[in-house]
């Protein structure tokens, strides 16, 4: 390092000039800057329309964001020790996430499966792998997302919760339905003509489902879009906003069209967003969004009940701003996005490992996520006053800017007729694919710098290794996994099986209204994941075997 | 000279991640190269057959689901089963750095795990292909 080099680096400005979305920031903002905003009209305090100052009156002071790690080890006793442990450094909610097969719908010894059992989440096979995961877990205490995905999860959930002798009033869940039937498949191109025709054919029984969760579980969610998926492309906070947003709007269009009043919907529908690490550019993200979700759900579809007007959410802090350079460092990267999720007004929070861009986190990386969490909530204050970044003159006028952005790309998608024409047009496409070539473009020339990346690197060799939490795991176990699946199948009462999955077909081919009720009975005569979502997939009209290779088994 | 160069990407097994596949895709065409990019859920079989069709010089694949280990191991099958060992192996996603001695002692000709710069990826390709083509071919 020479002189000079550390001369320069004395005298080096900020050398960003625009958001991490690449709205303009100038140097200073002023009373000019806001001068157009109406308090009363266009903010409101917290709790009051439109809300963006937060969906409560006070907010964090009466009850803070959940706390809840997204969770899935090799085998379902694995991860209920994983869910335990969590639980015992004060995590306030539990976040489950199923394995590749259990995602897409297969069980452990299809062929396909082999090799992926494990390697992302949990397998979830059967209600009897559920009830490992969550043994010893008291259902009335906790707040579970079930992000498995696999269509026994919620059904055995509820089984396990009546056998704990919990009343349905009583059992909070959010689990999105499958496929996420008012989700369009934004991004994934992979199956995408596969959601769209699944979509169609599952709509009645969504609603159906909606209505059952009403009457019976009226904590249970079952309409969770994932805005993620979005960002983690690339794109901006505007458009990780608008294009999910966009997609709600279709899905809530088509459901009121079919008589179903909006007041009983809307109170239902949830979120899970990112959060980048621009701190305000995200909390001012969260604040345009609510006043959007309150103005259209009021304006739009004339919304009266307050609960269809708040906008509920959940934050995974991004997957993309992790680096897998001096990996250690992205604690701070996981800390700042969190800060700014909780500055926007959250209602529930996981925080990633800093071992997000290498594997599914070690204990100690999902130990400082909790504990960031915690230090957050209690030591830096920012939970103590309902949206503190309220009056800043840039983050007012950025929360408009983004707003009217948002509002702008939500018209451009309705113009092309909806969010399902503007992916089969090509134009989200086309958005996010110069969004992330734009983004990369910066990073190599260095217009963008990212720590350790392209600036403040070390040698390859020097870099440390980070434990990686697969490579300690006895895959052993994992093969015992699907071995017992095996004998399980083998030793299961299997006309009592056949005679369950053979009601549910009967069931979902006549469109019957209590689909939930045949899918638990499923449950317990031992039917399996793919066994269930096969015959759900037959009832509608497509083949068995989501892969195209095993046939019904009970023909 | 990249302009010369054939590449085969595809994703196999039943991960759908293919953010990081479709930029490499989009970088290598801005490179000047030819690319074929056959999308997710692929079988090695499938990819090793496209491979011989289109004459690949190269073959990419991604992982983010951790089964590069299996997964690799059978795309090596297939290109030996029909003759392909003379085409380049790239290998690109979460891949934890221990894996990847192991990948290259299987038979992978480079990793590039995800944070890689693209230019990277660039650079090894063009200066790699030809001679492994010429080399393996006599």
């Amino acid at each position: 390092m020479t002189t000079q080099e550390i001369k320069s680096r004395y005298f080096q400005g900020a050398r960003r000039k625009e958001t991490w979305s690449g709205i303009p920031v100038k140097t200073v903002y002023t009373p000019e800057d806001i001068k157009d905003i109406d308090y009363a009209r266009s903010m409101g305090n917290p709790g009051e329309y439109p809300y963006k100052r937060g969906i409560y009156p006070d907010m964090y002071r009466g009850r803070l964001w959940s706390q809840r790690q997204i969770t899935g080890c090799p085998t379902p006793k694995l991860t209920n020790e994983r869910l335990r442990y969590l639980l015992s450094t004060g995590e306030s909610a539990i976040n489950i996430i199923g394995d590749q097969p259990t995602q897409i719908g297969i069980d452990s010894d299809h062929p396909w499966a082999e090799g992926c059992v494990g390697r992302v989440g949990v397998p979830v096979d059967t209600m009897e792998d559920m009830r490992q995961i969550l043994d010893g877990i008291p259902l009335d205490q906790v707040s579970t997302m079930l992000t498995l995905v696999t269509p026994i999860a919620l059904p055995s959930y509820m089984l396990l919760a009546e056998e704990q002798g919990i009343a349905p009033s009583e059992l909070r869940a959010t689990s999105p339905m499958v496929p996420p039937v008012l989700g369009a498949p934004v991004c994934m191109y992979g199956g995408r003509e596969w959601w769209f025709d699944m979509a169609r054919r599952q709509m009645k029984e969504f609603i159906d489902k909606l209505e059952y969760m009403i009457k019976k579980y009226p904590k249970i969610y079952v309409a969770n879009f994932n805005a993620y998926n979005i960002r983690e492309t690339g794109v901006g906070a505007a458009e990780e906003v608008a294009w999910i947003f966009a997609n709600a709007f279709e899905g809530l269009k088509q459901i009121t069209e079919r008589g179903v009043d909006i007041d009983v919907v809307a109170p239902k529908v949830s979120f899970t967003f990112s959060v980048m690490i621009d701190i305000l550019e995200e909390a001012a993200k969260f604040r345009a969004a609510r006043a959007i979700w309150a103005r259209t759900l009021k304006e739009k579809f004339g919304a009266k009940d307050p609960r269809s007007l708040v906008l509920k959410y959940h934050v995974n802090t991004a997957g993309i701003i992790m680096e897998r350079q001096q990996a250690t460092i992205n604690v701070i990267r996981a800390a700042y996005a969190a800060l700014a999720a909780v500055l926007g007004g959250t209602q529930s929070l996981q925080v990633a490992g800093y071992d997000e861009p290498i594997a599914i986190p070690t204990e100690e990386a999902a130990t400082l996520a909790v504990r960031t969490q915690q230090i957050l909530a209690n030591e830096t204050g920012v939970a103590s006053v309902a949206d503190p970044l309220a009056g800043s003159y840039y983050v007012e006028s950025l929360t408009q800017q983004l707003e009217e952005k948002m509002q702008k790309i939500l018209d451009t998608i309705e113009e092309k007729g909806g969010m399902s024409a503007a992916i089969h047009s090509g134009y989200i496409d086309r958005e996010m694919e110069a969004a992330w070539f734009k983004y990369q473009k910066e990073v190599e020339a260095k217009e963008r710098i990212v720590v350790g990346v392209n600036e403040f690197t070390i040698p390859e060799e020097q870099d440390a290794d980070v434990a990686v939490y697969l490579s300690k795991v006895d895959f052993d176990l994992v093969q015992r996994h699907i071995e017992n699946l095996k004998e399980f199948k083998r030793k299961r009462d299997s006309a009592k099986v056949k005679k369950a999955l053979e009601a549910l077909l009967r069931a979902t081919e006549n469109e019957d209204t209590d689909i939930c009720e045949y899918e638990k009975e499923c449950c317990k005569a031992g039917c399996t994941t793919g066994e269930v979502g096969g015959v759900k997939r037959m009832g509608i009209g497509l083949p068995y075997d989501p892969l195209g290779i095993l046939e019904y088994p009970f023909a | 000279m990249a302009d010369s160069i054939r590449v085969l990407l595809g994703k196999i097994g039943l991960d759908g991640h293919d953010r990081g596949i479709r930029m490499v895709a989009a970088w290598l065409r801005d490179a000047g190269m030819e690319v074929v990019y056959v999308g997710t859920h692929q079988t090695a079989e499938r990819l090793a057959r496209a491979a011989s069709e289109e004459d690949a010089d190269v073959i990419g694949l991604s992982f983010q689901g951790a089964d590069h280990i299996p997964l690799c191991k059978q795309m090596l099958e297939q290109m030996k089963a029909r003759g392909l060992q003379n085409r380049l192996l790239v290998v690109g996603g979460n891949i934890p750095r221990v894996d990847i001695p192991l990948l290259k002692e299987m038979g992978v000709d480079a990793v590039f795990a995800s944070g890689t710069p693209m230019s990277k990826s660039v650079t090894y390709i063009t200066e790699n292909v030809h001679k492994k083509r010429s080399k393996e071919a006599k």
